[in-house]
């Protein structure tokens, strides 16, 4: 695909999606080889959500490189997502079970899902925790949280450890796999 | 050291990662860290990739939950479902997401998948009523007296609405009927159902795209009227509702955020009735409007509302 003029989220629909999804997918199949053609399937679809929300936000100058950085990413955090599962879900040296229960099934990395769930649920219910997990979750550290919301770290602290109490009451009746990945289950 | 501290530590890593550990547990987590290598660098592993390949934070839904929709979508449950279909009412960037791969932006109530709350979460967790409807899609329908709220007498329940309309649902059939002559009657008591019918486009608020079909649409409590004629009234057929005793209905419709018309609906639409909702002396010019249909619990219950959700039908041939 030839470099395109800068596009904005306007121009959206200009974009010759089914060309840009061949791309991804030559991109994702000979240079990072996924297992299967399933996985490839997966993988090209989502470098394909990645790019629509990259054009609806941004000016792209250089359509294929930015196509193929995304690829890129959409691979790494493919990697990212096996290892970590194989991190939490593989059995423990000392036990029979695997560490967490394992997600329901294989939509994106476990710990965005679970940041996700929690910043939705502080929106919803309008908790003020929802503005500490926004900036906590641009990967700050929470010295740096207190900051920045130009409050004392102690009371940040103390407030967050509220909003999480209430978190998992939100998920106390509801045993998943996110309630596992909260770290309780031996508890 | 003991398995289980190896154990708990790989079980906190997520929850170390997102933040969701409180201090006292930190604490010990990361004194686990400094002493035990093995732990370390199981650590490192899960932690390291986040610098090469930054996430949305989760300010969205997951781009690979988005690609494999359809799956998703059966599959998600609890918590992680509700809140997916919290956000899909609100962010139309992810709807259009999903609409441009070919995918519908809904989420359906399917009982088995969805949160089970304990009884009296709510006040555990907040010791009040909550202030958005969020808190109450994991509570049961509550029946009877509600307490009192602070803030706007009609809070949206949207949430809320949605796991009602799920077992409540409700169908509007629309139609519009063009203004006859300079001064026409006053809106028949009840509806006609002859004589003809304005062009008429139905649009869920928030998605730039027409319903597809007759299916609720993301947006189950809002409905986006645009008529390309002048119009004096609307006729609505109400479906049964599962409405507390004692609550109230009414329709209300705006244009530009402004209420230009609203009506009670009568107490037998928790049944199912035909009613018209209009201007008896002026029509409704061409242009764009949004549908809502809203209960109201009966004094001195609180003074929220719960917006249902709602299907619209075409009338059938023959009926117009």
């Amino acid at each position: 695909m030839e470099s395109s003029p800068p596009l904005t989220a306007e121009r959206e629909t200009r974009i010759p999606w089914e060309e840009a999804r061949r791309f991804l997918r030559e991109c994702i199949a000979t240079r990072h080889r996924p297992r299967d053609a399933a996985t490839l399937e997966d993988l090209t679809q989502e470098a394909l959500t990645r790019l629509l929300r990259v054009v609806r936000r941004e000016d792209v100058v250089n359509m294929n490189g930015l196509m193929f950085e995304i690829a890129r990413r959409t691979w790494i955090d493919h990697v990212r997502r096996e290892k970590r599962g194989r991190l939490l879900l593989q059995k423990a040296q000392h036990d029979l079970d695997p560490v967490v229960s394992p997600p329901d099934g294989d939509f994106g990395d476990p710990l965005e899902r679970l940041r996700f769930t929690t910043l939705e649920f502080f929106r919803a219910h309008r908790a003020p925790c929802h503005a500490i997990a926004e900036v906590f979750f641009e990967g700050q550290d929470w010295k740096t949280v207190a900051i920045r919301m130009g409050r004392p770290y102690t009371a940040i602290r103390k407030q967050w450890s509220r909003c999480i109490q209430a978190l998992r009451v939100g998920l106390g009746a509801n045993p998943s796999w996110l309630a596992a990945w909260l770290g309780d289950r031996t508890e | 050291m003991a398995a289980d501290e190896h154990i708990r530590f790989r079980q906190r890593l997520a929850a170390y990662a997102a933040g969701l550990l409180d201090e006292g547990k930190e604490e010990a987590f990361l004194e686990h860290r400094a002493r035990c290598e093995d732990c370390r660098r199981a650590f490192d592993d899960f932690m390291a990739s986040d610098e090469a390949a930054p996430t949305e934070r989760g300010t969205h839904i997951p781009a690979a939950m988005l690609a494999r929709w359809s799956a998703a979508r059966r599959s998600v449950r609890g918590l992680e479902r509700a809140m997916v279909r919290e956000h899909l009412k609100r962010c139309s960037d992810c709807r259009a997401d999903l609409e441009r791969l070919g995918e519908t932006p809904e989420i359906e109530f399917v009982a088995a998948l969805e949160m089970q709350p304990a009884p009296g979460w709510r006040e555990r967790l907040f010791g009040s009523p909550p202030s958005s409807g969020a808190a109450r899609v994991a509570e049961p329908v509550k029946r009877g007296r509600r307490r009192q709220a602070a803030g706007s007498p009609w809070v949206p329940w949207v949430l809320g609405g949605w796991a009602t309309a799920a077992t409540a649902a409700a169908v509007i059939l629309l139609t519009v009927r063009p203004v006859p002559s300079p001064s026409p009657p006053a809106p028949p008591d009840r509806p006609v159902a002859t004589g003809p019918t304005a062009p008429l486009t139905l649009e869920p608020v928030g998605v730039h795209a027409r319903l597809r079909s007759a299916a609720r649409g993301p947006d189950g409590s809002e409905l986006r009227l645009v008529l390309s004629e002048e119009s004096r009234y609307l006729e609505l057929e109400v479906g049964a509702l599962d409405l507390p005793e004692g609550d109230s209905l009414r329709a209300e419709l705006l244009a530009g955020g402004v209420v230009v018309v609203a009506r009670p609906l009568p107490r037998a639409a928790r049944e199912g009735v035909r009613v018209i909702v209009g201007q008896p002396h002026r029509a409704f010019t061409p242009g764009q409007y949004r549908l809502r249909l809203i209960a109201r619990p009966a004094p001195p219950a609180r003074a929220d509302t719960t917006e249902f959700g709602f299907r619209v039908v075409r009338p059938p041939p023959g009926t117009r």
